[in-house]
């Protein structure tokens, strides 16, 4: 748990108050603040590779207030007794704060040194969360010491890369045939989901699934004159945005994706001769072409 | 030849880029300015023939020759501003700029410029030409010919002989500026602007006349600018205590360019003469311009007892209001009554015999979320949500005493447009356990509730439980995650006549759907769902992570064959893993496979008319019939890095493989026409790619990557494979319908690529 002390010294140059605001420190600790120029002595590979980052960028060279004068102790914690004693974490009070994987302090106590500076915006909701709930740690994504990615300093080359290591199915299903720009590189996985947390379904960035839709496909938005209720309520009704077999991203080929709703009597309820003009090339939306809504005073069927 | 001044010109208008960039970073320390150009050439020992190109090139042309693939430039101007600009596919219509400016902890700007385009079809083929930017017109020569066709034979020879061939894309060019300002650390100002321009067509089915269908190269020009601002504070109670509040707005204007298409009958060329399905050309509406805008109000505050409140309440307002367009195109169809003061027999292409001349559409949102986390100890969360969605449509219910089907014919039955609206409401309380370091163990209760109007259900509820069980035990080599999900979904009533079909069709109609019908959407389902995944690192990094996962949902009652109509029953499952196996120092492999199965199953009725399968509205149980479609998913990747020369020579060899079956077997449960068991024959879609790439890093300043390419879509599918612009000669039924073959999956690529890479 990030706990805040005023220590006892501070590096030169570093007001006492940056140190109280900022660095956690256990319960307990009597360590105090020796500078980064201390860590460097001994780390000098990370401290270049920090320095390669914007947040390093920003500790290191041009500390814009308080939270980051400490340097690398705003982070790690004072380092004075890591420096008499150099040793990796044990999760003592007096121990020098490591991220890695199998740090023995827990993952809230990591993320809490992150979400000091980070718990707003993008993060106000992190805290119950879907992934803050399967205890997910910030380094479990972020790489805070290099800069693996050009952008948002990810623990791999991509973001595309860093999701699908647990989300396997999803990776899978961007080989499918049909599938959005994601391996082409023209979108990414936070185009849609804040990994970060929502209030949203599916970590969706915005209130409902097809606002999330309507960002690109605004042509989709109406209201129209006739609309088809269920895309009203949900694209993924009959999308699967992640990839899918058949053309469109539908989760099933027409004509067996509008009949799993339609039985009007007459050739909604028959079975179709696969070499009919109801089953091959687009199915239904050969003729009901406005299958998203229509807004012509003739298009009740969705034909205009 | 003009491909390539486009290259080079582009080329050239990317050197003012630099230039700007350029004296800037002249007044950086030399040491602070840093940047690579990527340059690309690319040639083929295969290249798809243009037909066969729509696929492999969907998102961005793939052209042989000399390109700037990348270029980056980072400057740092002092201590605490800089500068990057990136360039990707320079001159190729999937190119893209970036520009972020900052001045670190303060201000940052995000200049974007990026080109996607959607490139649906090389190989289509129409008789249609574009006159102007809504209207796609038949040549004279080709319709005077096809006027004086005789039979099907002599039509279908004039259509072959005609036809032209027409690319199917649609270009997107979309600009973005992004502007973060944090003027105190308490403060965070955000605003955003995107600008994004569709040009082209995208290919779209229409009827005419009844039963003729007609797929249009539908032009589609269109232009959507989003925007948004926010601004933030964050403040404390105490020291451990913080609190923030935001108000963010954001908006969207759609504009559509077009407004309707108008298009001829190919197989109906002289002027149309009555209510008799007689129409020479059609009409269809675009997509109308429309808006939308939200406010949302954001507040979080650290409370006593480690307890966290977020809470956002938001308000949204979507409208449209584009003009209609005529009830048709074909002047030579009547009213039946008199409607707006004007006589009975008024043209229907008379606009001014529309209830209205515009929606006026308006749909309004309300959305409030609270969301309490507490830590009841260092052991014990709990999360409590609730949630409330308003979608509430104020669009006007208009009337229309009669309208025209595919613009031939009258069809004398009253409609209203149906206004969905709902309201959504969930609560959840979510309790987790972690009993020591590395294990976290989780419960969920969750309720969820819709009230909806003009829909078939007006109430459901649907109750969820999960369990979940996460461990990174410190002291043993593996970690793993399981969840088990179940839900219950019931609804109160479910009425379509009542519901939809009353409004809809004030009148009534002959052609309503089966009352038995229950749409997946919001039938009674029962929901189970298993997740479960484990990593294991034995030695030396060498690790194995097995996943799988299983899902089961059942839909209406529990009628295998008959009962509830629709959608009975979803099944899914996966398994699959992960091999990362570095061999020695110097050679590293990584295999992955997932298996994925899905299972649908479909109960529907018969109903014709005739005395077997009477069209009443339930019909006859006898007249069921089934279907059951199934997908099987195989996808397989496997990666290796081999050393050659530390830090000089590495090989990287890559593979991916994906096969894709579905099956859809389709039976009688009586007296059901079936064309034959299995109806439909399967789809198949098999994608590979091998990549090979062996790069040499000549100096810390610059690497050479020689690379080689090849990939494979194969698909066999029954909807397209034997597809012609002019079915008559497999369909008789279409023998008056027109299609544009459009769509080709297949390809087979070979590629060689050689990058060099120069930093400074």
């Amino acid at each position: 748990m990030a706990v805040t002390n005023a220590p006892a010294q501070t590096p030169a140059g570093v007001s006492p108050s940056a140190m109280s605001s900022a660095a956690p420190m256990a319960p307990g600790s009597t360590a105090t603040f020796v500078g980064s120029k201390v860590c460097a002595t001994c780390h000098g590979r990370q401290t270049q590779t920090f320095r390669t980052t914007k947040m390093g960028q920003l500790f290191l060279d041009n500390p814009h207030h308080e939270n980051q004068q400490a340097g690398c102790e705003t982070c790690h914690g004072p380092g004075s007794a890591h420096v008499a004693r150099p040793r990796r974490d044990d999760g003592g009070p007096n121990s020098i704060m490591a991220f890695r994987a199998d740090s023995p302090r827990p993952v809230r106590t990591r993320n809490a040194v992150c979400l000091t500076c980070h718990e707003e915006g993008e993060r106000t909701h992190w805290q119950g969360s879907a992934h803050q709930n399967r205890d997910l740690a910030c380094t479990d994504c972020h790489r805070v010491m290099d800069k693996v990615s050009p952008v948002a300093q990810l623990s791999k080359p991509t973001e595309i890369q860093v999701c699908t290591t647990c989300h396997a199915d999803r990776r899978a299903q961007m080989f499918r045939s049909s599938h959005m720009p994601l391996r082409e590189g023209a979108m990414t996985c936070s185009t849609c989901h804040q990994p970060h947390g929502t209030p949203n379904m599916s970590l969706l960035r915005t209130a409902t699934p097809n606002e999330t839709c309507f960002t690109c496909h605004a042509d989709k938005r109406g209201p129209f004159l006739f609309e088809h209720p269920p895309v009203r309520e949900n694209c993924m009704t009959c999308h699967d945005p992640h990839g899918s077999i058949n053309a469109n991203l539908l989760t099933v080929a027409s004509p067996r994706l509008c009949q799993q709703c339609h039985s009007e009597a007459t050739h909604p309820s028959m079975p179709q001769d696969p070499l009919s003009i109801y089953a091959f090339n687009r199915g239904c939306q050969n003729c009901h072409g406005q299958v998203h809504g229509s807004n012509s005073p003739s298009g009740a069927r969705l034909h205009r | 030849m003009a491909t390539l001044r486009a290259r080079l010109l582009t080329g050239l208008l990317l050197a003012p880029a630099a230039l700007v960039v350029a004296p800037q970073a002249a007044l950086a320390q030399a040491g602070d300015l840093k940047g690579s150009i990527e340059l690309m050439a690319r040639a083929y020992s295969k290249r798809p023939p243009l037909g066969d190109r729509a696929k492999f090139e969907e998102y961005g042309e793939l052209p042989p020759g000399l390109f700037i693939s990348g270029l980056d430039l980072s400057a740092r101007l002092n201590p605490h501003t800089s500068l990057d600009f990136s360039a990707f596919n320079v001159g190729l219509n999937n190119q893209a700029y970036h520009l972020r400016a900052a001045d670190l902890g303060r201000l940052y700007l995000n200049l974007d410029y990026a080109q996607t385009p959607h490139l649906f079809s090389t190989q289509a083929l129409t008789l249609f030409g574009p006159v102007g930017p809504s209207s796609l017109r038949i040549p004279d020569a080709t319709r005077a010919a096809l006027a004086g066709a005789a039979n099907n034979t002599q039509r279908a020879a004039i259509i072959e002989a005609d036809l032209h061939p027409q690319e199917i894309e649609v270009q997107r060019s979309r600009s973005q500026v992004n502007l973060r300002w944090i003027p105190r650390p308490a403060w965070d100002v955000r605003l955003d602007y995107s600008y994004e321009e569709r040009e082209g067509s995208a290919p779209f089915g229409a009827p005419l006349n009844g039963f003729n269908a007609i797929e249009l190269p539908a032009p589609v020009s269109t232009v959507t600018q989003n925007f948004s601002a926010s601004v933030q504070y964050a403040g404390r109670f105490s020291e451990r205590r913080r609190w923030m509040v935001a108000l963010a707005y954001s908006g969207s204007i759609f504009d559509d360019n077009i407004g309707s298409i108008t298009f001829d009958n190919p197989f109906r060329l002289a002027p149309p003469n009555g209510n008799n399905g007689s129409a020479n050309e059609g009409r269809v509406s675009t997509a109308p311009s429309n808006e939308a805008h939200r406010l949302t109000f954001t507040g979080s505050a650290d409370l006593p007892f480690s307890a966290r409140y977020v809470g956002t309440a938001s308000i949204a307002r979507m409208t449209q209001n584009d003009p209609f367009i005529p009830y048709t195109i074909n002047a030579s169809i009547p009213g039946a009554n008199a409607v707006n003061d004007l006589p009975a027999t008024t043209p229907l292409a008379d606009p001014r015999v529309l209830p209205a001349s515009s929606l006026q559409g308006r749909i309004d949102e309300v959305l409030i979320n609270n969301q309490l986390t507490m830590r009841l100890d260092p052991k014990w969360s709990l999360t409590a949500r609730a949630r409330y969605l308003e979608v509430d449509n104020h669009t006007p219910l208009l009337r229309f005493p009669a309208y025209v089907l595919a613009d031939g014919t009258r069809q004398n039955e009253d409609r209203q447009n149906l206004r969905p609206a709902y309201k959504r409401e969930n609560a959840s309380l979510d309790l987790g356990w972690r009993p020591r370091p590395g294990w976290s163990l989780g419960a969920t209760g969750r309720w969820e509730n819709y009230d909806r109007d003009n829909r078939d259900v007006d109430v459901t509820n649907e109750y969820t439980g999960k369990l979940f069980v996460d461990a990174r035990p410190r002291s043993l080599p593996w970690q793993g995650r399981a969840s088990l999900t179940a839900s219950a979904r019931r609804y109160e009533t479910y009425d379509n006549a009542g519901n939809v079909g009353a409004i809809a069709i004030p009148t009534g109609s002959a052609v309503i759907p089966n009352p038995l019908m229950r749409k997946f959407d919001m039938a009674n389902r029962d929901r189970i769902q298993v997740d479960g995944s484990l990593d294991f690192v034995v030695r030396n990094r060498f690790g194995f992570s097995p996943s799988a996962s299983w899902r089961s949902i059942d839909y209406g009652d529990e009628d295998p064959h008959g009962g509830d109509l629709g959608l009975k029953g979803e099944a899914y499952w996966s398994v699959g893993g992960v091999l990362a196996l570095p061999v020695n120092p110097r050679v590293k492999v990584d295999l992955s496979y997932m298996h994925e199965r899905y299972a649908r199953t479909l109960i529907n009725r018969q109903r014709l008319g005739g005395q077997v399968c009477p069209a009443t509205p339930i019909g006859a149980e006898g007249c069921n019939w089934g279907s059951g479609v199934r997908d099987n998913v195989d996808t397989l990747e496997a990666s290796s890095v081999f050393t050659l020369r530390p830090s000089r020579l590495t090989l990287n060899i890559a593979a991916v493989y994906a096969s894709a079956q579905s099956t859809t077997a389709t039976y009688a449960l009586g007296a059901a026409q079936i064309t034959s068991d299995p109806q439909f024959p399967a789809v198949e879609n098999r994608f590979t790619r091998i990549d090979a790439k062996l790069d040499y890093v000549v100096s810390p300043r610059m690497t050479v990557q020689f690379a080689y390419a090849l990939e494979r879509n194969r698909m066999t599918n029954w909807q397209i494979d034997g597809l012609q612009p002019y079915m008559v000669a497999i369909d008789a039924a279409a023998s008056r319908s027109l299609f544009l073959d459009a769509f080709n999956p297949n390809y087979t690529a070979g590629v060689f690529t050689t990058r060099l890479t120069a930093r400074f």
